[in-house]
């Protein structure tokens, strides 16, 4: 399976009308095409990069993505240019590739990832991007031990606080290389009072700060973004 | 239908030599998923940042460019990839459907040629001169990468002097449209489009 990750900074003041236009005139055409599926529609008011949207979109394989590409071209695809034209200062479009050992690789796990939340609460998202300077396949290597396997442990005891989506490599030629991407659910808001709110102090010898004090061998620069994901109307 | 990813690599200076032999090692290495290297420019001195290259390689569909992408990230390429690492800083790539080639191969000129690159808006490419002497040797349209989406990228064999007069001209080229950008790039001796 291929994510579509599209990154749009959306005109100051447009991000309402971004919604409105991806949910009502691009997703139910990304409904009848074949292998193709939308996924999430994450969304940043106040930020850094002020109002941006990160489209999501999954496809089952590279054909697909060539039919959504002939799609998005064609006279169908009007509103999704319209969403990377006239409602955004910047479209960024590149796929991802999950890693071997992560979850979202098989298209059969779309079902659970899009269901909707059984409550009222907004999905809250964070995306961490990476710039590795070591080996990629090293890097790949420590986010799986270091990060992605006691956070499996961590769900298990059931005080988890994040849920990881997926690990991905950005598919070779459709962006930078090398880059990495985190897609993860905070499943408990009040976690990140913490995170935002307290000094960085580490302990090498027990995680998560044994995967932030080694994680230097492999990079130093990421970026991490809080998002929330919009709501597909009913 | 023929795809291309185009790649443009900020090379660490002192790997220079080591750096293009890792691509063509790469090159072919993914020759076995149906790949064919399209080009191997630098960018030209004085004409923009250093040790800059620009690679071309063309996939013949959408599986071969599925199954590309997977090797080079976690398969039988993830090796020949990392080789290609170890020589640059980072690399920032875009994939494009061929939209138009010059069948009827290049025209002649007078010493060495220079490739110049150009990317308009889609709304614009009409204005590119597609059946005459001056029509583009590669017509390319973006599909993935960075901003911005919706444009038309074109590569023009010229002669140096052309390319001067061009970036130093007062006035508009009457055979150029205003780009969005212009890059003037010199062949490797090896690079298909030379």
């Amino acid at each position: 399976m291929i994510l579509l990750h599209e990154t749009h900074q959306v005109v100051p003041g447009a991000l309402d009308e971004f919604e409105r236009t991806y949910w009502d005139a691009v997703a139910p055409e990304l409904d009848r095409l074949d292998g193709v599926a939308p996924l999430w529609l994450l969304r940043q008011r106040q930020g850094i990069e002020g109002e941006l949207v990160i489209a999501l979109t999954a496809l089952r394989s590279g054909s697909a993505l060539g039919a959504y590409t002939e799609w998005r071209q064609g006279k169908s695809g009007v509103a999704a240019r319209r969403l990377a034209g006239e409602l955004s200062r910047r479209c960024d479009r590149k796929a991802l590739l999950a890693a071997p050992w992560s979850t979202l690789r098989e298209w059969d796990e779309i079902t659970e990832a899009a269901a909707p939340p059984a409550g009222d609460a907004p999905r809250i998202f964070m995306e961490d991007t990476g710039w590795p300077y070591s080996v990629v396949s090293e890097y790949v290597d420590y986010q799986r031990r270091d990060y992605f396997e006691p956070l499996q442990q961590w769900a298990k005891s059931g005080h988890a606080l994040l849920k990881l989506w997926g690990f991905f490599l950005v598919a070779p030629g459709t962006g930078r290389r090398p880059e990495a991407v985190f897609l993860q659910e905070v499943l408990d808001a009040r976690a990140l009072e913490r995170l935002i709110g307290e000094p960085e102090v580490y302990d090498p010898d027990t995680f998560p700060g044994s995967y932030m004090v080694r994680g230097l061998l492999y990079r130093d620069q990421w970026r991490s973004r809080l998002l929330v994901a919009s709501k597909r109307p009913t | 239908m023929t795809l291309v990813i185009h790649e443009v690599h900020r090379v660490r200076g002192k790997e220079a030599e080591a750096f293009e032999e890792a691509v063509r090692q790469y090159f072919e290495a993914a020759a076995a998923l149906g790949a064919e290297p399209g080009w191997y420019f630098e960018v030209s001195h004085g004409t923009g940042p250093s040790y800059r290259v620009v690679t071309g390689l063309r996939l013949p569909a959408w599986a071969a460019w599925e199954a590309f992408a997977e090797g080079s990230a976690y398969g039988k390429l993830s090796a020949a990839t990392e080789a290609v690492d170890a020589c640059r800083y980072d690399s920032e790539a875009r994939l494009f459907q061929v939209v138009a080639e010059r069948a009827d191969g290049a025209e002649e000129l007078p010493g060495p040629a220079l490739w110049v690159q150009r990317t308009v808006a889609e709304a614009d490419a009409a204005s590119l001169d597609h059946d005459g002497p001056e029509r583009p040797e590669v017509v390319l349209r973006q599909v993935l990468g960075d901003s911005p989406p919706d444009t038309v990228t074109v590569l023009r064999r010229e002669a140096p002097r052309d390319v001067l007069d061009l970036l130093t001209g007062t006035t508009p080229s009457p055979t150029a449209p205003s780009g969005q950008s212009t890059w003037v790039l010199r062949p490797s001796d090896w690079s298909p489009l030379r």
